[in-house]
């Protein structure tokens, strides 16, 4: 009998979307492989998806350097990933490598990057700035000049022209995840 | 697998409905089987699905 080995937190999502191409069958196969493979600490934690659903079931591994991806995968595929080292973010077909770098990702939640056009950010044709969001943009820098001052209603320029100086001198969350 | 949408086999075992949306775009084609949603389906995966359900 092998020696335990490391804690593993794996992260599988349980949403309709993810559901529908078996992540449940997925995350089970999951605790079984776990429970075979002797390791000290097995934490399978159902979590939201990251909306890229081309990935999906999307498996992800808690490694000292991030999260790692593996996606898709089928409960088919679980055993044989587990024994080729899935729990230790493994180069593995399927890896998709550390999720919160994903290109996909990025694109989504816009990246605190400099230069990067988040189409999500660069667009806010149909928001109306309010309280709320322009906290929200004052801490995510956004590429000021992307968006089109026709996209402006008068009732909302005002509130935008306020989010968008906050934008340029609050800068906490750009610079907390790129040093 | 022949059957017209809107109808029940004579023996009760299969009804097809046809709906609007399920809001699986992403991973269509999409069909609800038995209240459970199924994305990326092809023939084979439909067939295997519903006759597994046909079984139950």
């Amino acid at each position: 009998m092998s020696a335990l080995t490391a804690p593993v937190t794996v992260y599988v999502p349980r949403d309709s979307a993810a559901r529908s191409v078996g992540a449940d069958e997925v995350a089970d196969a999951l605790a079984r492989a776990a429970a075979r493979s002797r390791t000290a600490r097995f934490e399978l934690v159902r979590n939201g998806s990251r909306g890229m659903l081309w990935l999906e079931p999307l498996v992800e591994v808690a490694t000292p350097d991030g999260r790692i991806g593996y996606g898709p995968v089928a409960a088919s595929d679980v055993d044989g990933l587990v024994a080729a080292g899935l729990f230790d973010g493994a180069e593995l077909p399927q890896r998709v490598g550390v999720v919160d770098d994903c290109p996909g990702w990025r694109r989504r939640i816009g990246s605190p990057s400099p230069g990067w056009a988040s189409p999500i950010r660069c667009r806010p044709t149909t928001t109306c700035v309010t309280a709320a969001s322009s906290d929200w943009f004052a801490h995510w820098r956004f590429p000021r000049r992307r968006w089109s001052r026709r996209s402006r209603t008068p009732a909302c320029a005002g509130a935008a022209a306020r989010a968008s100086r906050q934008a340029s001198s609050g800068r906490r969350c750009s610079t907390a995840s790129t040093s | 697998m022949r059957h017209v949408t809107g109808e029940t086999r004579p023996d009760g075992s299969l009804t097809v409905e046809q709906v609007f949306c399920l809001g699986n775009c992403a991973l269509g084609p999409a069909a609800q089987v038995n209240g459970r949603l199924q994305g990326r389906l092809d023939e084979a995966r439909l067939s295997s699905i519903v006759d597994e359900a046909v079984a139950q």
